[in-house]
């Protein structure tokens, strides 16, 4: 233990076996996997994802979402995530193939957000949680985002004057002016917060619109859902059900009756795309003709 | 209790340095570095390192590692909860597909993004599909259309007026697909209408063969209810 | 008290050792590193100040989520990461570093080799840092969890810790003393693995990214090499250095050193899987980071048993020689604490409670700041006297600084403790909603904002300690300017009421 070179050789022989051990073997395990081909919809999972919402992954990174929020499901046993109905079943490597970074997380100061497309589908609601949490859960713990909104003069059923938004403020103001009273007081503490002087648009009306970031992050949220049965993560059978189901408040949502589906085999034979690289079917917001925008 | 050091690698003696000039304020003799004893590790930490090996062994051995299992060794498909690729084999659901289920995954993947869960659709933007009347029609002949190639311009459903393009699933469904979704669309939500068939997707296929442009509202409502 | 008195018997302590005309006083020793490790030093405290008051305001937003609302630069996702990059690459890295520099030039009695290297490395790492922190704040962070600085910091530093790193083999080859002391193989590991770890990230994240989780395996592995292995190495030569010195005695056992060394090199970088536990890898990796926190017990007990037979002689009192002593035994009792604490946390059955709870926050601070922290604090407080010449100018402020540090960090570990395990037990029935498991956190959160707040406050007593220390250094250089400048006064003309 005198010899220097033999305590390099011994920290490094003891540096390389993790090394090649988690990182090297990792790589060759996962870090080949491609898209698999679904028998049964005859798509391909996961999804690419399309423009607004790839850009709104590039926004929950940059906020730092992944300090609050997981984006894993865990499996039964450990941990209540099944009962809590965040998944119907355990994420896998499969489910991350297209992120960069992938956001895992590793703190759960709110609830998780793997299944949250699924969990709820609205827009709105998504747009109401950043704005201002309280107005959806009266005591939620999650800072308001109000800074990826805007606030614009005028009712919402007229559009603001000089405004190159006209087309839109119809389905995107969120707070008409003859609001619910206590929505009313909350934004005003927030405007009020954020020193927005013009306030005293409250009695002209306004309407709080949100920003491209603010879309793109919605996109992106709605876009999070991990469900499809895959071989190495079976959705447990129950008995079949046809009904589609009701969008769900964010925070506690009932768990979705489980559908039997058969996993896919895809892992012995896994199907290259053939047209494109990606998803041939497109899905998401893309999908959606182009909206006039702002 | 500590047994006698047997040898010793001690430093070089205080005696032989150079005096230098210590600060007094530091206070002990600066210049000796600590040197360590050479007693032997105790034979039961030696006992601790050999169980927690063992340990270590049985524990990767029993959870995920499956030496012997039919995927070879430290397989890639076996998560938690499974500890084998037995497990995961065993615990496969059986195959069991209702073409409703079929039907439901279709629309999610490739409806639900403009015309909502619960085919509620976006008021000014797109039509809703619950209770539509373009949807309910007794033969699909036209809804067969709009779907393989799509619609352009105003179109009134509901009695309200939607001015929007949708573009045409001719290309990326094929004839069993269509058939799954329309069937699905035409039974849910308080739609009562007939499943449509892949035959009449494929007879409607063909005879629009050649066309590539969407449909506009006075094209459809122009083609005869028929099959 | 001199050490090599009480146990070497009269035939040892006179026998002449080869090598021993050779060999540099240790006065002139700490000379040759002063500019540099001066630098590195105060730099590094800086950072600290900086990551525990960025700590501090994420703290407070954990139980008022409207503190500080209304702009995205002080939002809590990004004030917690830059804090803890503050932390780790502004004060924990560098620190472990210079330590390593200075360790190896006094135990092989020979002079730091390389030190403008050295100096220029410190600024380009500094520099690095300042603009990977200011850039996670701006909103460039990776996502990565303990890489979030910007990918393009990432060579700025590598090239700092090569320059830094660049004159140690070369200090090490010169060396006096032949004999290698337990502190300089755990300073291979720092150096060696702070390197491989960093270019290794880099590469797999940031330059040839991976795809898909094998990102996270990367970044677990990552975390746990940095964590366990090169800050761990680091607080252990600084630990293995100071307690025999400041004791008195000598290090009870040189083989149970070595068993501790081998351990942690061998199954250290091993234990980053616990931080997947519960993810989407397969279970055979997360198996295999169980049982590499539970073989490090081997490493904790051997730490724990080799400081405490040295500290304690059978038949002789404990001795506390000033605070020094006291910031390693705290030392110690942190890494005795997070080993076992990390050991029970791998297990899967308890990661159903404790996992993505505070109780694992609790226990990286208990590592970070509690077991290196307090190595690396104590190791300043022996160091600056040492390098500067001069003692303390306030020993009022530096037993604060300790005993303000020793208090913060115990309400922090048990007041995140505490929170975890609320928010564990609550989250885990299935019937209370999140925001109520959360909220019921609160005054355990509460409490761990008090001991941030303690511990920003000690630090700027430590750091206003040093740059009065810093000052009365650079006395001669203002006595140089007023010496220039009172000879022209004596030479002016004579003023005009004096003429009249």
């Amino acid at each position: 233990m005198n010899r220097a070179w033999l305590i390099v050789v011994g920290a490094w022989v003891g540096l390389a076996s993790s090394f090649c051990g988690l990182v090297l073997v990792a790589q060759l395990q996962l870090g080949r996997l491609t898209q698999v081909k679904l028998e049964l919809t005859d798509s391909f999972y996961p999804p690419s994802r399309p423009g607004p919402a790839r850009r709104g992954a590039e926004v929950y990174r940059a906020l730092g979402c992944v300090e609050c929020h997981t984006q894993q499901v865990r499996p039964r046993g450990q941990g209540s995530d099944f009962e809590r109905g965040w998944g119907q079943r355990r994420t896998v490597a499969q489910d991350y193939l297209h992120d960069y970074p992938v956001l895992l997380g590793t703190v759960r100061l709110g609830p998780d957000l793997a299944n949250i497309g699924a969990r709820q589908p609205d827009p709105d609601a998504h747009f109401k949680q950043l704005y201002n949490p309280r107005l959806l859960t009266e005591k939620s713990m999650m800072p308001s985002y109000a800074f990826l909104f805007e606030t614009v003069a005028g009712p919402a059923s007229s559009p603001a004057p000089g405004s190159a938004r006209a087309g839109t403020t119809a389905d995107l103001s969120l707070f008409p002016a003859a609001a619910d009273p206590r929505v009313e007081r909350l934004v005003e503490q927030d405007l009020h917060l954020q020193r927005v002087t013009r306030f005293r648009l409250m009695q002209a009306g306004y309407q709080v619109v949100p920003t491209v970031e603010a879309q793109d992050l919605v996109a992106y949220l709605l876009s999070l859902r991990s469900d499809t049965p895959l071989f190495e993560a079976p959705v447990p059978s129950r008995p079949a059900t046809d009904a589609a189901p009701a969008a769900a408040p964010a925070n506690s949502s009932p768990v979705r009756p489980a559908t039997s589906v058969p996993a896919n085999r895809a892992p012995a034979t896994p199907v290259e795309p053939q047209a494109a690289p990606t998803n041939p079917i497109p899905t998401g917001p893309q999908s959606r003709p182009a909206r006039p925008r702002p | 209790m500590s047994s006698k050091p047997k040898k010793s690698d001690a430093p070089l003696h205080p005696a032989r340095w150079p005096t230098g000039t210590a600060t007094g304020a530091i206070g002990m003799a600066d210049e000796l570095e600590p040197w360590a004893e050479a007693r032997p590790v105790p034979a039961w930490l030696y006992g601790l390192l050999a169980g927690l090996v063992i340990w270590a062994m049985v524990y990767v051995a029993r959870h995920g590692a499956d030496v012997g299992g039919q995927a070879g060794p430290f397989p890639s498909q076996v998560y938690d909860p499974f500890d084998s690729y037995a497990a995961l084999v065993a615990a496969q659901p059986p195959p069991e597909v209702s073409p409703v289920i079929k039907g439901r995954l279709l629309y999610e993947r490739n409806c639900q993004p403009c015309h909502l869960p619960n085919g509620r659709g976006v008021p000014g933007q797109f039509p809703p599909l619950a209770g539509a009347e373009w949807v309910q029609e007794q033969t699909p002949g036209r809804l067969i259309r709009l779907v393989l190639h799509g619609l352009s311009g105003p179109i009134t459903v509901k009695g309200e007026r939607f001015d929007n393009v949708m573009f045409g699933f001719r290309d990326l469904l094929n004839d069993e697909q269509v058939a799954a979704v329309l069937s699905f669309i035409r039974s849910q939500w308080g739609n009562a209408a007939p499943a449509v068939t892949p035959q009449q997707v494929q007879r409607v296929r063909a005879a629009t063969a050649d066309r590539d442009l969407p449909w506009t509202e006075s094209e459809l409502a122009a083609i005869p209810t028929e099959d | 008290m001199a050490i090599g008195d009480s146990q070497s018997g009269p035939a040892r302590a006179t026998a002449p050792i080869p090598g021993a005309q050779q060999g540099v006083s240790a006065i002139e020793i700490d000379r040759s590193c002063r500019g540099p490790l001066l630098l590195l030093l105060t730099a590094g405290l800086g950072w600290l100040v900086v990551g525990v008051a960025l700590m501090l305001i994420a703290s407070i937003k954990l139980h008022g989520p409207r503190f500080l609302p209304g702009t995205a630069w002080l939002t809590y996702g990004r004030v917690a990461p830059a804090g803890l990059n503050a932390v780790v690459y502004g004060f924990a890295c560098p620190v472990a570093v210079g330590l390593v520099l200075w360790l190896s030039s006094r135990l092989g009695r020979v002079r730091l080799a390389g030190r403008n290297a050295v100096l220029v490395g410190v600024v380009g790492w500094n520099l690095g840092v300042l603009l990977g922190v200011a850039g996670i704040l701006a909103g460039h962070s990776t996502g990565f969890s303990w890489l979030e600085m910007p990918g393009w910091v990432g060579p700025i530093l590598l090239l700092s810790l090569t320059l830094m790193a660049v004159g140690w083999p070369a200090t090490v080859a010169a060396r006096a003393e032949r004999a290698l002391y337990v502190s300089d193989w755990f300073g291979v590991a720092v150096l060696l693995g702070l390197l491989w770890a960093w270019a290794g990230a880099q590469w797999f994240l940031a330059h040839r990214p991976v795809r898909g989780v094998v990102q996270s395996v990367v970044t677990a592995w990552y975390r746990g090499v940095l964590l366990e292995v090169c800050l761990g190495a680091g607080g252990l030569a600084a630990l293995f250095y100071f307690v025999p010195k400041l004791a008195g005695h000598p290090l009870h056992s040189r083989s149970l050193a070595a068993l501790s060394f081998w351990v942690l090199v061998l199954v250290g970088g091993w234990t980053g899987c616990v931080h997947l536990l519960g993810g989407p890898v397969p279970a055979w990796m997360i198996s295999v980071g169980t049982v590499a926190m539970g073989l490090l017990l081997a490493n904790v007990v051997a730490v724990g048993l080799n400081a405490w037979r040295t500290v304690s002689q059978p038949g002789q009192p404990i001795r506390w020689p000033g605070l020094g002593l006291g910031y390693m035994a705290l030392s110690v009792g942190c890494y005795v604490l997070a080993g076992i604490e990390g050991a029970v946390l791998a297990n899967r059955s308890v990661s159903a409670l404790t996992r993505f709870t505070h109780l694992e926050t609790a226990r990286l601070w208990l590592m970070l700041l509690g077991f290196f922290g307090m190595a690396a604090l104590g190791a300043v407080h022996e160091l600056v006297p040492r390098l500067a010449e001069r003692p303390w100018p306030r020993p009022g402020l530096a037993r604060a600084h300790f005993w303000g540090t020793a208090a913060g960090l115990g309400l922090i570990w048990l007041g995140l403790t505490t929170a975890g395990l609320v928010q564990g037990i609550k989250l885990l029935d299935a019937r209370v909603p999140v925001t109520a498991a959360l909220r019921a956190t609160v005054p355990c959160v509460g409490v761990a904002t008090l001991g941030w707040l303690a511990v920003l406050l000690a630090q700027v007593a430590l750091l206003i300690n040093l740059g009065t220390l810093l000052v009365s250094l650079t006395a001669p250089i203002w006595q140089a300017v007023q010496g220039l400048v009172q000879p022209a006064e004596r030479t002016a003309p004579p003023s005009p009421e004096a003429k009249a």
